[in-house]
This record gives C-alpha cells, sequence and structure tokens, in this order.
C-alpha cells in the first residue's frame, strides 16, 4: 500500500505533525514566561515563588537529591500501581462472575468508598510505621477502587448481541468471561489502570508527606519547613512531570493493545 | 462431534430430481430417517411473565419444518417470530409445548443448529478469519484442520481477501456475510436466520438474498429463515408460514412453488406477485 508512505512526505500531513509537537511547545514556553513576567511584574519574594530560572538552577543544584527521591517516588508509585492493578482485577473478576461474592462482599468494598482514605493517614502510619509499607496501603486504600468498578464494568457491558452469539455455540461460562467479555472488556480495564496510575501518584505523596522517610513527599515538606521554596517547587514539578510521564507511557501501551480501536 | 469438514459436499446429487418431483407439502429431499421431518414444533406457546403482567408471544404453534427446505417465518414486528426462533435454537425456553429436532426435545442450543443474526456483532478483537474459527473455537475443535474450510467458506462469499482485516473495516454486507460463514463452518444440519438483512441497505440486500439462494442450493441445510419482508420471503423460500400480531397463531402456511435457481427478475413475475398478494391478504394489509 502506497499512500501512507506518500502521505507522511505530504506538506498537509508534515504540517499536522509539526503542529502536533510545535503547540504543546509553544504552551511550555508560553506558562514559563508568563510565570517569569508575572514574579518580576508584581515582584513577588522568592520566598513564595522563585522564577522558572531559580526553579531550574535549585534542579541542576540539587540534581542528586531530587534524583534520588524521584527514584524512590517513582519505584514506590509502580508498585502499588502493579498491586491495585492486580488485586482489583482479580476482586472484579470475583465479583463479576460469582452472585455470591456480588452479594456478600461488595457492598463492604463499595462503602469503604465513603470512608476518605487519606484521612486514614495516621492511623496507618500508628499501624505500620514511618515507611513504604503505610505509604502503598494508603495509595493502594485509594487506586484499588476505580480498577474494580472499570474492570467491573468491563466485563458486566459485554453487548447482548455478542453475549447472545456466544450462548447460541453452547459457550461455557468459562469460555464466555475468557473469549468474549474479558477481551471486550479491555478498554475499560485500560481506562481503569490510567486511573489507578493517577491516583497512586497522590497516594505515594501524600503517603510521604505523613511517612516522610523517603520521595519527593519529603523533599517538599522538609524544604518548605526550612522556607526552600525553589526546592519546593522543584519537587513539584517532578511529581507532575513523573505524574505525565506514566499517563504518557500507558496511553501509548493502551493504543498497542486496543488495536481494534482505530478512534484519535 | 459430528462437525467433519465436508465442504461443498451437499446431499447426494440423485436426490435433487426425485426432490423436483415432489410437491407434497411434508415430503421432501430425503436423508436419513425418510418419514421424519427434520424439526417438530408441537403446541408451542411463550409467555413472558412480568411483575403484575404477562405478554402472551406465542400460542400453541405446531408445524413441521421438513430436512432440507426453505421455510420462512413471516409477520409483523414484534409479533414473536424472532422469539419463536430463539426457542428453535434452544436459547428461550417455551412457556409450554415442544420443538423436537431429529426427534429430540431442544433444550438447549446445539452445535447441530447454527444462528445468522440481524446484528453480525462480529468481535472487534478477531480478524475476519479469527471470527469465522470462533465456533471452532468453542467446540474445541480442530483449528488447523478448520483453516482451510474457513477460507474456502470466504472464498464462496468473495470475503478471501479480507481474511485478515477487523470487522470495523467492513461494510454493513461483509459483515453479514462473515457471521454466515461462521455459521456454516461447523457445518450445521439447520440453519436460523433471524432478519439478517434487515439492518442492510435495499442494493446489498438483494445481492445477498442472491448469495443465500446459491449457498443453499449448494448445501441445501434445512433453513428457517425469520424476516418481515413479503418479497423476500417468497424470493428464498419454499414454503412461507405467516405469523398473525401478538400472541402469534400461523396466520398462512404457503408453499412457494417457483422453479429454481431463481432471478431477481422473477420478481416481476405475475405468478410471484400472486404469491405476495396472497401473503399480503392474509396479513390483512391493503395495498390501496
Amino acid at each position: 500500500m502506497k499512500p501512507p508512505t506518500m502521505s507522511s512526505h505530504s506538506p498537509v500531513t508534515a504540517y499536522r505533525h509539526s503542529r502536533g509537537v510545535l503547540i504543546p511547545c509553544g504552551v511550555f514556553l508560553a506558562i514559563g514566561v508568563g510565570w517569569s513576567l508575572a514574579v518580576s511584574a508584581f515582584k513577588v519574594p522568592p520566598l513564595l515563588l522563585p522564577g522558572p530560572m531559580a526553579v531550574f538552577r535549585t534542579i541542576v543544584e540539587e540534581r542528586e537529591l531530587l534524583f534520588q527521591a524521584a527514584a524512590s517516588t517513582l519505584s514506590e508509585i509502580l508498585l502499588a500501581i502493579a498491586i491495585a492493578v492486580v488485586t482489583g482485577f482479580a476482586t472484579a473478576i470475583l465479583v463479576g462472575i460469582s452472585p455470591l461474592v456480588r452479594r456478600t462482599i461488595f457492598p463492604y468494598i463499595l462503602a469503604t468508598q465513603v470512608v476518605p482514605k487519606v484521612a486514614l493517614a495516621p492511623i496507618l502510619i500508628a499501624w505500620f510505621g514511618i515507611g513504604m509499607e503505610s505509604r502503598l496501603i494508603l495509595a493502594f486504600l485509594i487506586s484499588y477502587f476505580p480498577m474494580v468498578i472499570n474492570t467491573l464494568a468491563g466485563i458486566l457491558g459485554t453487548s447482548d448481541a455478542m453475549l447472545r452469539y456466544a450462548q447460541s455455540l453452547a459457550a461455557s461460562e468459562w469460555q464466555i468471561l475468557v473469549k468474549v467479555r474479558l477481551p471486550a472488556a479491555i478498554p475499560a480495564i485500560l481506562s481503569g489502570v490510567k486511573i489507578t496510575a493517577g491516583v497512586a501518584v497522590i497516594g505515594i505523596v501524600v503517603g510521604e508527606f505523613v511517612a516522610t522517610d523517603s520521595g519527593l513527599g519529603k523533599v517538599i515538606i522538609d524544604s518548605s519547613a526550612s522556607m526552600d521554596t525553589a526546592l519546593t517547587v522543584a519537587a513539584t514539578l517532578l511529581i507532575g512531570t513523573l505524574g505525565l510521564a506514566l499517563l504518557g507511557a500507558l496511553e501509548l501501551a493502551e493504543r498497542r493493545i486496543v488495536y481494534w480501536q482505530s478512534g484519535s | 462431534m459430528g462437525q467433519g469438514a465436508r465442504l461443498g459436499q451437499a446431499l447426494p446429487l440423485g436426490l435433487n430430481p426425485i426432490r423436483e418431483k415432489l410437491t407434497d407439502a411434508v415430503e421432501g429431499p430425503r436423508r436419513q430417517s425418510p418419514n421424519d421431518p427434520h424439526v417438530v414444533i408441537a403446541d408451542l406457546s411463550k409467555t413472558y411473565e412480568l411483575k403484575d403482567d404477562s405478554i402472551e408471544s406465542i400460542r400453541r404453534v405446531s408445524f413441521e419444518v421438513e430436512r432440507g427446505g426453505f421455510l420462512s417465518i413471516l409477520g409483523p414486528s414484534g409479533c414473536g417470530k424472532s422469539t419463536f426462533l430463539m426457542i428453535l435454537a434452544g436459547i428461550i425456553p417455551a412457556s409450554s409445548g415442544v420443538v423436537k429436532i431429529d426427534s429430540t426435545p431442544v433444550i438447549g442450543p446445539r452445535r447441530e443448529t447454527s444462528l445468522v443474526f440481524q446484528v453480525p456483532a462480529l468481535f472487534p478483537w478477531r480478524s475476519v478469519l479469527g471470527n469465522v474459527l470462533f465456533p471452532i473455537e468453542i467446540f474445541k475443535g480442530d483449528l488447523k484442520r478448520h483453516h482451510d474450510k474457513a477460507l474456502a467458506l470466504l472464498d464462496m462469499t468473495v470475503l478471501a481477501d479480507f481474511k485478515d482485516r477487523l470487522p470495523e473495516q467492513l461494510s454493513g454486507g461483509m459483515a453479514q456475510r462473515v457471521s454466515l460463514c461462521r455459521a456454516l463452518i461447523t457445518d450445521p444440519e439447520l440453519l436460523l436466520m433471524d432478519e439478517p438483512f434487515s439492518a442492510l441497505d435495499a442494493l446489498t440486500r438483494d445481492e445477498m438474498t442472491l448469495e443465500l439462494q446459491h449457498i443453499w442450493e449448494k448445501f441445501r441445510k434445512t433453513v428457517v429463515f425469520v424476516t418481515h419482508s413479503i418479497r423476500e420471503a417468497v424470493f428464498l423460500s419454499d414454503r412461507v408460514i405467516v405469523f398473525s400480531p401478538r400472541p402469534a397463531v400461523i396466520g398462512c402456511d404457503l408453499r412457494i412453488d417457483l422453479p429454481r435457481p431463481r432471478k431477481l427478475e422473477i420478481q416481476e413475475t405475475a405468478e410471484f406477485n400472486r404469491y405476495c398478494a396472497e401473503i399480503r391478504a392474509s396479513i390483512g394489509v391493503r395495498s390501496g
């Protein structure tokens, strides 16, 4: 097939491609310039908000501290996501296939959603100490539920037409689950993973605020205590960057996995 | 499992001339038990029980379907003809009465019966070929052995070039052809079709009608075809049964004696239109 190769050389697509890169870069620069201008125009003291150059300088100077903290935060985030995804998926399958589980256990899972889990942080520290366990548990509590709900919505939302067809072949419940419900649920499951990843970032960072023995959250707490606002802002930006990179990676993976949906 | 790969092996040819001589409604081409009809529907009723109401969908319907014949069930929307087909397929239980296929009561879906739905509902993550082979996977059949058979079916329905495509890249007519292929891959004895062409545009519909006639002539499976198009029913069928509005009872049972293979032009003949008029009269639709 020729058309794809031809079109990638055509001026129109070249323009589109460059637009896809140029516009975000432009926005990024504009925010930086706006920030810089605002800080100097309103004479904001650096203690409240340093300019972008000052923050950049801090990132370079404190790169070792920030890199270690980011590595620690990222690994805990990934671990939390893995735990939430695996357990959430398993829960959803159980709830999906067993009416008994749906009646007996699922209501309690739902009930836990009403409790603001960040409020549990002090208790978690009392139980599990200042360390990774507390943070992982907090992140898990926040990120488990979206995974359950999305997966469940996916496997229970299979189109009637597909189910009826599988039924007409006398497919077993297991075959229907593995060959129809699960593949049909993949888009929903992946959006569950994305939400889970997003809130796992929050869970770990909030955990680092409370169980302050490592990570970018600790850097934020420490630097704001010593009024090193540039470092606080730098750590905050890094957390944002980590989260974006994570979601970007998941988005890319999604496009490859859900090959049958050409949307976007 | 009875789903041996016998693509292209229809009835022994010698039987077809005999068939043409027979015009009796119950007799037909014979394969196994000469006097047994393929499907027997006896006193079949279906009532849907709702919370504080019940809807009587089918009322005491009885008839027999001859082996290798093409039977259409015609009726207004919501008359229970789809429900009836689902009962034949063993997907919906009857409220009373019995359906026997090859003298065995239907209590659930059977592998010897294939169902084609109005909406093909292909699996979007599977290629065309993967969709056609799906029933073999479910039946735990030999995929390698059925691979060539699937290709032959796709070839017959002019889909061979599309075997690796995904369903979203297919037109409505192509998708319905794929669903016909996946219904035929299991070598069914009985093909149940639930308004399979009603979602297609008129031209595609004509094309599919001819193709179905061709496939049926080739394989001579028993077909029960549900439709709300009188012309489609007359064109395709040996026999047309008209269901009344709900609760469905048989309003008319008509034998269509038009020569085969039929061409689209047959629809312009007086004979064809006489059949249509007779059916229309039995439904109670005035032409003026």
